[in-house]
């Protein structure tokens, strides 16, 4: 009986992991079918679409990083008579608000909203909320304060907007301080395999194309009616592409629409950061996958896309589930297991994982035109062992908020140091 | 030179066999498998790339071998540690072990050696440009 | 269970070759990625926009090896790549 539950159990682990398999695979295969022909994408060509645009800022403590965004801000080529910024200065104890005043003082198309420190510090979506509520465009972007985008990204990002039913969209994100050590070159592999390949696959597929938090936007009208960030949730980005793909609208990937970011450059950032991800998209995994299962707005695959997005942190302990399952069957040498042909898929996960696909990261990287990369990216490895302990925590404080109603959520920001201002040229 | 290249693709993909047929009949039949698995994503992947057929086929052969090389050290070292166990619960444990940890090891020559074989390929500039604004 | 090769030879007198092997294997295996660490050609960034100061040289050719596998400083490089960085914030 034991047996035969633990191969049932062991099975059901195995069919999943294939399911990423297979997912990531035809992500691949898709970007590169796609890569020489003229993609659709939306056209910055259509100068009678220019709606007015809020650029959202949030910011706590980043002295060393916003006076280089909003100095960039202001070089930005879309009309200003059509621009609105609303900086968020979140409680900060720094010069944030200092520098961010300065700014507003030359430039009328910037406000700035001064938390005070009891209401301030809660956490980029009650910054981001407050700040929401003196919008005014018809389009609103959000950009972090490490951020540093191209100059025409507004008129990139609002051509996905050309299309009625498109109610978000989201540009992509290249890492400026790529050079400084090991862990900002990993994760800069990371995210080139989420934004070349990952992302881009799925805007090409129709299936859910994520808001990344950043170096995106909305319909001002869609985000109101869906009442803004979701304060209870860690990852209100996940929580909003959700949200809007339920409300009947779609979201865009624009690949060439590209801002520089500020990564992590130390493994206990990296584990913060990571932590906030995999907590926070559990609980949305937990939020939503009734609501995605039953609702009549979207098809069967973005259904399936949806669920398999929502349990993508949940991979790494799916992965050590099925070896502690798999442990005492191969032991016994019970006879499911020791079928040679079960051990195809296991071999196919094992050795493509949640570390990534490799193959999405070594294709993004080949497409981005570099060819030494590639040569770090088996010391992904090391990240994907790293995120196992972070996303079994994760899950342990999720469930132990479910099983005792107690949810508290602790907001650990990201530290900028600003390294990655020397790469930028005055 | 299409002859030759022909002639050489043709010996690159008999190697192959001849691999093949070693993993599965000298080493065992999950090695076989893995290496079947390793030919199926370089081919579909990376055969996608520009550049030569001879140069794709030439780093598929030298992955194959490279496979075979790696499950045929552990494979001797498996039995080794198995003519060392000293009673059937500690070779059985070991067995195990190894059959848990077999994928894994194969995941360390597998991507090293796919992300070592990209470099060998070059992405001509697209129609997206990078955009110096 | 994974088969095992039938070898009736007495194979343990060989493992400190078979451990040399698989330790030499694994050195190689990461020995591209410490060098790019170490001596990085494409460490980007991406460039993106204009006004960037031209950090380091991207290598677009083939395969280039540089530093010997016996380096001292090589060898150490492989080994501090493989493990976390543990720095204080």
């Amino acid at each position: 009986m034991i047996e035969e539950i633990l191969g049932f159990c062991f099975l059901a682990l195995t069919v999943v992991m294939l399911t990423y398999l297979v997912r990531h695979y035809i992500f691949t295969l898709s970007v590169l079918r796609n890569v020489n022909r003229t993609k659709k994408a939306p056209s910055v060509q259509n100068v009678e679409f220019e709606p007015s645009v809020s650029i959202l800022i949030p910011a706590h403590n980043e002295e060393y990083v916003i006076g280089r965004l909003l100095q960039r801000l202001t070089e930005l080529t879309y009309p200003q008579n059509k621009l609105q910024m609303v900086i968020v200065d979140d409680a900060s104890s720094d010069r944030t608000g200092k520098i961010a005043d300065e700014y507003s003082k030359s430039y009328p198309f910037m406000q700035v909203v001064h938390r005070a420190k009891k209401l301030g510090a809660q956490g980029k979506a009650s910054a981001m909320n407050d700040g929401f509520k003196l919008v005014n465009g018809e389009i609103v972007l959000c950009f972090d304060a490490d951020y540093y985008p191209q100059k025409n990204i507004v008129e990139k990002l609002t051509a996905g907007f050309n299309n009625p039913k498109v109610g978000a969209v989201q540009g992509r994100v290249v890492v400026l301080n790529e050079p400084q050590n090991m862990v900002t070159r990993l994760v800069a592999l990371e995210r080139i395999g989420g934004y070349r390949v990952d992302q881009e696959a799925r805007d090409n597929l129709g299936l859910i194309a994520q808001f990344g938090g950043t170096v995106g936007g909305f319909r001002t009208s869609l985000l109101r009616s869906l009442g803004g960030w979701d304060e209870s949730v860690l990852a209100e980005d996940t929580d909003l592409t959700f949200k809007v793909y339920l409300a009947g609208y779609k979201i865009r990937y624009i690949v060439d629409a590209e801002c520089y970011e500020e990564a992590v450059d130390n493994w206990k950032a990296y584990r913060r950061q990571r932590f906030r991800w995999a907590k926070g998209h559990m609980q949305c995994f937990f939020k939503h996958s009734l609501n995605v299962l039953k609702s009549k707005n979207l098809n069967v695959k973005e259904k399936i896309d949806g669920l398999l997005l929502l349990n993508v942190y949940f991979m790494p302990i799916f992965a050590i589930a099925s070896l502690i399952v798999g442990l005492p069957l191969i032991f016994y040498g019970v006879a499911l297991v020791n079928t040679f042909w079960l051990w195809v898929p296991i071999c196919l996960y094992s050795f493509v994982g949640n570390f990534a696909p490799f193959f999405e990261v070594g294709v993004g990287v080949h497409l981005d035109g570099r060819t030494r990369t590639q040569w770090l990216i088996p010391l992904l490895i090391v990240t994907f062992l790293y995120n196992f302990p972070i996303c079994a925590r994760a899950l342990l404080e999720v469930a132990f908020s479910k099983l005792t109603g107690r949810s508290k959520n602790v907001w650990l920001k990201t530290s900028h140091s600003g390294n990655g201002n020397h790469y930028i040229g005055s | 030179m299409k002859i030759f290249d022909a002639l050489v693709a043709i010996l690159c993909l008999e190697a192959i066999v001849l691999c093949l047929l070693i993993a599965a009949f000298r080493v065992n039949l999950q090695s076989l498998v893995t290496l079947l698995i390793f030919n199926g994503f370089f081919a579909s992947i990376t055969f996608q790339f520009h550049g030569s057929l001879v140069k794709k086929i030439g780093l598929l052969t030298l992955g194959n071998y490279t496979g075979l090389f790696w499950n045929l050290v552990f494979n001797y070292f498996s039995v080794s540690a198995v003519q060392a166990a000293a009673d059937p619960f500690q070779l059985q444990l070991f067995k195990t072990c190894y059959t848990v940890f077999f994928p894994f090891l194969n995941t360390l020559w597998v991507i090293s050696f796919w992300s070592l074989s990209l470099t060998a390929f070059r992405q001509p500039k697209t129609t997206f440009q990078e955009a110096a604004s | 269970m994974v088969d095992l090769m039938p070898i009736t030879i007495n194979i343990i007198p060989l493992l400190p070759a078979l451990i040399t092997t698989v330790v030499v294997t694994l050195i190689l295996l990461f020995l591209p990625a410490a060098i790019e660490l170490k001596k990085p050609k494409d460490a980007g960034p991406r460039q993106i926009t204009t006004n960037m100061p031209h950090l380091w040289p991207v290598h677009m050719s083939a395969v280039e090896l540089e530093g010997k596998p016996g380096d001292y400083a090589v060898a150490t490089a492989v080994f501090l790549s493989a493990i976390p960085n543990i720095e204080k914030v």
